[in-house]
């Protein structure tokens, strides 16, 4: 059984398409959806966490392409910038999965790429700009 | 350096024993940027309020004598703060302002109880750069690097000497 996190760009001709659907049924992938998004353009973005033998995953993976779903790995996507951080813990309440968290000794804070679902929640909560997106998913 | 002018200071049934039980001061301050640590002065912006800066001020308290040792005594578990509805109330004047009442220990913890419901809590201030920025002013006092000035003028507001004790 592997698990992995990912994040699926749809291009805007096959936004309509059952992707998901085929995904699961003709693959056998258990899909997780932590977030989803279509933007004025027509593209999709997907945060999906993906569970399944790895036959499975990389069949599934191999129909994604097929389709033209653009697929990158989650983990880099939001960082933590901790030279801006002061360790205030605004952001904390507003993490869904506490992939923010804080050593209530030392008062600093922690951040744990595998726990996020690139919410974006931290990005408008942190008043230091700690948190940061890569550019492509600005 | 102390402005005068925005500096606030209320008394009036607002302390009891030691420590404020509602918000009972502000204090202004006027320093030379060019001459400040971006340790301590930062740039912050707050989405849907705009730009501001957040800054970390070390204010050395002398005891002078007993009442002031109590005073500086105050436990997180003592210090109180409301918790104020801005979802119906501040902005449409529905319903009760306050909803509640914790203490500092409990906000510090990470979570609160309010009318049943577990609530998370974050601050604003940094408790990191608070315990820094006092480390470094004691740092400073006992190297004799800081040194007390004569005293220039009263708080606005606040009672001082003889009638601060009554």
């Amino acid at each position: 059984m592997k698990q992995m996190k990912l994040v699926f760009i749809f291009p805007a001709n096959i936004v309509e398409e059952p992707v998901t659907y085929n995904l699961i049924t003709n693959c056998g992938v258990r899909v997780n959806i932590l977030r989803a998004s279509i933007d004025p353009g027509k593209q999709g973005r997907m945060v999906v966490e993906l569970s399944g033998e790895e036959v499975q995953i990389s069949q599934g993976l191999n129909y994604l392409e097929s389709v033209g779903v653009q697929v990158t790995p989650l983990a880099q996507k939001i960082q933590h910038l901790e030279d801006r951080c002061t360790g205030c813990t605004a952001c904390l309440p507003h993490c869904p999965t506490q992939a923010l968290d804080v050593d209530r000794s030392s008062w600093s804070v922690s951040f744990d790429p595998e726990k996020c679902i690139v919410c974006f929640s931290c990005l408008e909560t942190c008043i230091y700009h700690a948190m940061s997106v890569e550019e492509q998913f600005a | 350096m102390e402005s005068k002018q925005n500096t606030k200071i209320s008394n009036e049934n607002l302390r009891q024993q030691y420590w404020p039980q509602t918000p009972a001061g502000t204090i202004a301050l006027i320093g030379d940027l060019r001459q400040m640590s971006s340790e301590w002065l930062r740039a912050v912006s707050y989405t849907g309020y705009g730009v501001s800066l957040s800054v970390a001020v070390g204010i050395p308290i002398p005891i002078i004598d007993e009442d002031m040792l109590s005073s500086v005594c105050v436990t997180d578990a003592q210090l109180k703060a409301p918790v104020v509805d801005y979802s119906e109330f501040y902005p449409f004047g529905q319903g009760e302002a306050k909803v509640g009442e914790v203490t500092y220990k409990e906000l510090k913890s990470g979570s609160i109880h309010i009318k049943n419901q577990e609530v998370p809590t974050g601050s604003f201030s940094s408790y990191r750069l608070a315990r820094k920025v006092a480390h470094h002013l004691k740092q400073l006092i006992q190297d004799g690097g800081f040194l007390l000035t004569q005293f220039q003028a009263p708080l606005p507001g606040a009672a001082v000497g003889k009638e601060a004790t009554e």
